[in-house]
């Protein structure tokens, strides 16, 4: 409206300039005819004046009104035939069909993508182009759109569309639609981009990804595999060891001890009542550490019998065996997790072991207490010590009760030095704060 | 006189116990006892007893450790290897660091003084199965300088499992000159104890295996 509106006034206003142009120049072709020329009469001066006026008019005219519009027509032709090479060499389907569904413009791009020639599908429905399912729902949708107020259409936003081919193969499509009315007609275009390629590219990236998530999987279950065989291992390498250093020498003892008793038997009864003591001795000492062994053994130990009660028995294990002298500070058992309880009890274990290993220690006391925030465990001797600094990393089980306090969110100071024993002191929370992500951080 | 001992060995009950069955025994006495690897050391550079019982598996300084370094100061003092574990890498290990003997802690009692007294007399004793892996498992050494023919003599009785004694009466010489070869030998093969010269025999075929003489 409002352009049909300007271009009134645009021509009206040229008409007032040309008219007032003309009124102009014959006004000063009358002028200079009245002053240089004698009366020629009537007829002869109407004919010098026209054509005057038509000399000076026409160049006017052809200047400012057939130039324009030469140029525009010129343009516009060019437009078109710009257009229709887009129209004919973009790759994507652009077809238009009337509001009876029947294509009357289909460019190359569709021929491409469908497999049918222009004059193939000339005239026939659009349907054509469309899996059998998607007919019905196509219609209602075109119907729907024809009445609508938006001019334009995206079938893709949320259904997948589907093309099929003149061979009947189906592709995966993204299409939109736009209207117009042309001489009131209504009309439809439709821009269609074939996304085989793009959803092939999507699928190889998901069926990736899975894969990819997959292996991952495997491996880490394979990982934790490894290492509870190989926690396994270092428990069962931790109870041969433990063995060695108990049974089989106390057994070992009991052999002495009775060898040496039945040599004396007749001769001096004092050495063998000394042989015999020993003997018994031993067998004390022995079944002290077969049930700490077996506390080890058994799982559940812990759960029924309490840390309390565990760290007991393995300081006496350890004095049995070690001939150490033992000091013993302890609560009243800890309300905490099992998983709490048993990091405690591994930690002190290792430590006393370490002790026993290294130290050269006459004495080792454990200390467990808890307050209201938190259980400390402290293992000390009056060993050799070292120096905390030097020592290589994984030496001593010293990452490995590092990691056990830091799995529940507690930690570990070793306080050492050469020629001044050992301190191992463990805190953990009592209410632990850490989520499960943090406990797979730290196994990690 | 009496052969004396040296006892190493971590565990308490078990030094204790030694001590006590080898008190019983008037030929023995045990002059010192050694918590680890390092004391063994340094009591055997002080007491310069004739024969260490060396248990293998010891905190501080392992027991082979041990047993090498006593070899190489102390030649005239014999160590015999005592251990919980029969495995053959220990008594490989032990026999390669100059061990004479090697023991299990076993019910065994009268073999431990059968071993101390045979080490004392520097007879080598080695169990036919043991000997037979030992031959395969301990280096033989690589470029021995040539022995003279009384040596190889001394050597193939050392071999046999005769003490210092016997090889004397056998070649009608001293006990101390049979020494004097011992030494020699193990010098000449580059080996740290007769057992590791005895093994060198029975491989260069100067002795069969498994045939000691009781």
């Amino acid at each position: 409206m409002t352009r049909s509106r300007s271009s009134l006034v645009s021509a009206l206003r040229l008409l007032a300039i040309i008219m007032l142009a003309a009124f102009a120049a014959e006004a000063l072709i009358m002028l200079t005819l009245r002053a240089v020329m004698p009366p020629l009469g009537i007829w002869l001066e109407a004919l010098v004046d026209s054509a005057l006026l038509v000399a000076i008019l026409l160049p006017a005219l052809y200047v400012f009104m057939v130039r324009p519009l030469e140029l525009q027509i010129t343009f516009r032709r060019s437009t078109e035939e710009r257009l229709a090479s887009l129209f004919e060499t973009v790759m994507d389907a652009i077809i238009a069909m009337g509001e009876d569904g029947r294509i009357f413009l289909f460019n190359q791009g569709a021929q491409k993508i469908f497999g049918y020639s222009a004059q193939e599908v000339s005239g026939r429905p659009f349907t054509l182009l469309m899996p059998s399912r998607s007919v019905e729902a196509h219609h209602q949708r075109l119907r729907d759109f024809a009445r609508a107020p938006e001019t334009a259409w995206r079938m893709d936003e949320r259904s997948e569309v589907f093309g099929r081919r003149k061979d009947g193969s189906e592709f995966p499509a993204e299409a939109s639609v736009s209207k117009f009315t042309l001489s009131g007609h209504l009309i439809f275009t439709v821009i269609l981009h074939d996304i085989t390629t793009r959803k092939q590219a999507e699928e190889t990236l998901r069926r990736t990804h899975e894969e990819l998530e997959q292996r991952v999987q495997e491996r880490t279950l394979t990982v934790r595999e490894q290492a509870q065989h190989l926690a396994a291992l270092e428990e069962r390498q931790r109870l041969a060891r433990e063995l060695h250093d108990s049974l089989s020498q106390a057994l070992y003892g009991i052999a002495l001890g009775t060898h040496t008793a039945r040599e004396f038997l007749d001769a001096d009864r004092g050495k063998v009542v000394e042989a015999l003591d020993y003997v018994l001795a031993l067998a004390d000492a022995g079944l002290t550490e077969m049930r700490a062994l077996i506390f080890d053994l058994r799982p559940e130990s812990l759960e029924l019998e309490g840390l309390v009660k565990a760290l007991t028995k393995q300081v006496g294990a350890a004095r049995a065996r070690y001939d150490l002298e033992t000091g013993m500070e302890l609560c009243d058992e800890p309300d905490v997790p099992l998983e709490a309880k048993e990091a405690v009890y591994r930690i002190a274990q290792e430590a006393l072991n370490n002790t026993v290993k290294h130290a050269s220690a006459r004495r080792v006391s454990l200390r467990l207490c808890h307050g209201d925030e938190s259980v400390v465990l402290e293992v000390s001797d009056d060993g050799v010590g070292f120096d905390p600094q030097t020592l290589r990393p994984g030496h001593l089980g010293l990452s490995s009760m590092r990691e056990r306090a830091a799995r529940l969110g507690g930690h570990l100071e070793i306080h050492s030095a050469p020629g001044s024993g050992t301190r191992v002191r463990a805190e953990f929370p009592l209410r632990r704060p850490a989520s499960p992500e943090a406990l797979e951080s730290a196994t990690a | 006189m009496p052969i004396r001992v040296l006892i190493a060995d971590d565990h308490s009950v078990v030094r204790q116990g030694l001590r006590m069955f080898l008190a019983a025994d008037a030929e023995i006495e045990v002059v010192g006892e050694a918590r680890d690897g390092a004391e063994a050391l340094r009591l055997t550079r002080q007491l310069q007893p004739d024969v260490v019982l060396m248990d293998l598996l010891m905190p501080v300084m392992d027991g082979m450790t041990a047993t090498a370094t006593i070899r190489r100061e102390l030649p005239d003092t014999e160590v015999v290897a005592l251990t919980s574990m029969l495995e053959d890498k220990s008594v490989v290990e032990a026999i390669r660091s100059g061990a004479v003997g090697y023991l299990l802690k076993d019910t065994e009692a009268h073999e431990l003084r059968r071993a101390i007294r045979a080490a004392a007399a520097g007879q080598v004793q080695l169990s036919p199965q043991v000997t037979a892996r030992l031959v395969r498992e301990v280096a033989a050494p690589e470029q021995p300088q040539p022995l003279t023919e009384r040596e190889t003599s001394v050597l193939g009785l050392l071999a046999q499992g005769q003490s210092n004694r016997d090889i004397a009466r056998t070649l009608i010489i001293g006990e101390q000159t049979v020494k004097t070869h011992v030494a020699h030998i193990l010098g000449k093969l580059g080996v740290s104890s007769r057992t590791q010269a005895a093994l060198y025999a029975v491989r260069i075929g100067l002795a069969s295996p498994g045939s000691p003489d009781p």
